[in-house]
C-alpha cells in the first residue's frame, strides 16, 4: 500500500548507495591520477614545444653584424668539468621581449647562484645598445652544446663547435643537457636545428 | 506527497532519482574523459609538429642538386629514442610552371595522430659560367668532393664543372658552389644573388 519504506529498506537503500557511490568515486579517482601525467605531460610538450619555436625564430633572423660598430655573430665553445656550457651571441631582427627592433640576443647557462636566473638564459640588448635584459627562458637546462655549420665546397659543410668568422654559418645546431635533477622536457632534449641564409 | 498519500518514497520515484543521477554522473564522466584524449592528443600534435619542423629545417639545408635526388634516409624513418615512436615521411617536388621552387611535405606520424607539414623552398640551380672560367671550374671540380665527383657523373652532358661563383672570391663558400658547368657560356652577374638561372637560357652542353 501506500506507505513508504520500512527503516529496513531505507537502511539496506542507503548500504547499496553507499556502495555504488565508493565505486564512483574511485572511479573519479582512477581518471584523475591517469588525467595528472597527461596534464603534466602535455605541459612539458608545450614548454618544449614554444621554447623551440621561440629559439627558431631568433636564431633564424639572426645577421652577422648591424650597424657598423655593431656585434658580430660569435660563437664560443666552452666546458666546465665536462659539461658543455657553449654561448652564443647574435643580433637579430626578430622581435624579442624588448619589441620588434634590432636585438643582441647572448644564450648561456647561468650556473651561479647569486643571480635569480639559472638554466638556459638570454641576455638581451636592444640596439643602439641599451641596459641589457636578463630573461630565464628554461632553468630546467643544465649544459648547452651548438654546433655551427662550416660551409665548404663541394660538401653539406663540415660542423665546427665555435664560431668566430666574417660571415654567418650555413645552419646552427643546440643541443641542451638536462641538469641533475633531469627534469628537462622531452622536445627540448631533441637537437635544435635552425639553418641560415648564408648571404645576410 | 499528495492527499491521498501518506509520507516517504515508493518505489519508483527512488529509481526515476537514481535514473538522474545516474545519466548525470556519465555525462560528467564523459565530458572529463574527453577532456584527458584532448590533452593526450595535444601533447602529440606538439611534439609532432616539433619534429616535422626538424626535419624541414635538415631539407631546407640542401643544395639544389640534393633537392632534386634527396637521399633516401632524409624521405622516411624513425625519430630517435624518446620519440620512437613517431615516424616521418617526406616528399619533395620541383613545382610545375615554376623556377627552381621545390614544394617539400613532411608527415609526421604519431601513435595515434598525424602531423603534416608543407613548404616551398626557392633553390636557384646554380648557373653557369662558360668558357672563359672552364679551366677554374675544372680545378673546382678537381678538389670538390665525393659529392661532387658523383654530380659530374650524373651530370653527363653538363660538361665541365664551372664553379658559379668564382668571381666572388669563394665568400659564397657551400651553397652550390660545386655545381655548375652547364656550359653556355652564361656567367653570373657578379654578387647577383638569387638571379634566376634559368632567365639566361643558354644553350646546354656546349661548356668548357
Amino acid at each position: 500500500m501506500n506507505r513508504g519504506f520500512t527503516l529496513m529498506e531505507v537502511l539496506i537503500g542507503l548500504t547499496v548507495a553507499a556502495l555504488a557511490l565508493t565505486a564512483g568515486f574511485a572511479t573519479l579517482g582512477f581518471i584523475t591520477d591517469t588525467n595528472k601525467p597527461v596534464d603534466v605531460a602535455s605541459a612539458l610538450a608545450l614548454k618544449g614545444a614554444t621554447t623551440r619555436n621561440l629559439l627558431t625564430e631568433w636564431l633564424g633572423e639572426a645577421r652577422y653584424r648591424v650597424g657598423r660598430r655593431g656585434m658580430t655573430f660569435q660563437g664560443l665553445d666552452d666546458e666546465v668539468y665536462g659539461t658543455e656550457t657553449d654561448e652564443i651571441i647574435f643580433p637579430t631582427t626578430a622581435s624579442t621581449p624588448l619589441g620588434v627592433g634590432t636585438t643582441v640576443v647572448r644564450l648561456f647557462i647561468d650556473d651561479d647562484n647569486d643571480t635569480p636566473e639559472s638554466g638556459l638564459v638570454a641576455e638581451l640588448t636592444e640596439l643602439p645598445a641599451d641596459e641589457p635584459r636578463v630573461v630565464e627562458l628554461i632553468p630546467e637546462v643544465g649544459s648547452l652544446e651548438i654546433r655551427y655549420l662550416l660551409p665548404i665546397e663541394g660538401t653539406t659543410g663540415e660542423w665546427v663547435d665555435g664560431w668566430i668568422s666574417n660571415r654567418l654559418p650555413r645552419a646552427i645546431e643546440l643541443l641542451l643537457g638536462p641538469t641533475r635533477y633531469d627534469t628537462l622536457p622531452p622536445l627540448l632534449r631533441y637537437p635544435l636545428l635552425v639553418p641560415l641564409e648564408t648571404e645576410r | 506527497m499528495t492527499s491521498r498519500r501518506r509520507s516517504g518514497f515508493v518505489l519508483l520515484e527512488a529509481v526515476v532519482a537514481l535514473a538522474i543521477l545516474g545519466v548525470a554522473s556519465i555525462v560528467l564522466l564523459q565530458v572529463r574523459a574527453q577532456q584527458i584524449r584532448v590533452a593526450t592528443q595535444a601533447h602529440e600534435l606538439l611534439t609532432a609538429q616539433a619534429l616535422a619542423e626538424d626535419r624541414i629545417s635538415t631539407i631546407r639545408m640542401l643544395d639544389y642538386f640534393l633537392l632534386d635526388d634527396p637521399p633516401d634516409s632524409l624521405m622516411t624513418g624513425v625519430f630517435p629514442p624518446p620519440f620512437e615512436e613517431f615516424s616521418w615521411n617526406a616528399n619533395i617536388a620541383l613545382m610545375e610552371d615554376e623556377y627552381d621552387l621545390f614544394g617539400v611535405e613532411v608527415e609526421v606520424l604519431g601513435p595515434y595522430e598525424r602531423f603534416p607539414l608543407r613548404t616551398l623552398i626557392h633553390r636557384p640551380r646554380p648557373v653557369l659560367a662558360g668558357g672563359g672560367i672552364g679551366a677554374a671550374g675544372a680545378a673546382q671540380a678537381g678538389r670538390g668532393s665525393d659529392r661532387a665527383g658523383d654530380q659530374a657523373g650524373r651530370g653527363g652532358d653538363r660538361g665541365g664543372r664551372t664553379g658559379d661563383q668564382v668571381g666572388r672570391g669563394g665568400d659564397q663558400g657551400g651553397r652550390g658552389g660545386n655545381q655548375g658547368g652547364r656550359g653556355g657560356g652564361q656567367t653570373r652577374p657578379g654578387g647577383g644573388v638569387g638571379g634566376n638561372p634559368r632567365g639566361g637560357g643558354g644553350p646546354t652542353g656546349g661548356g668548357g
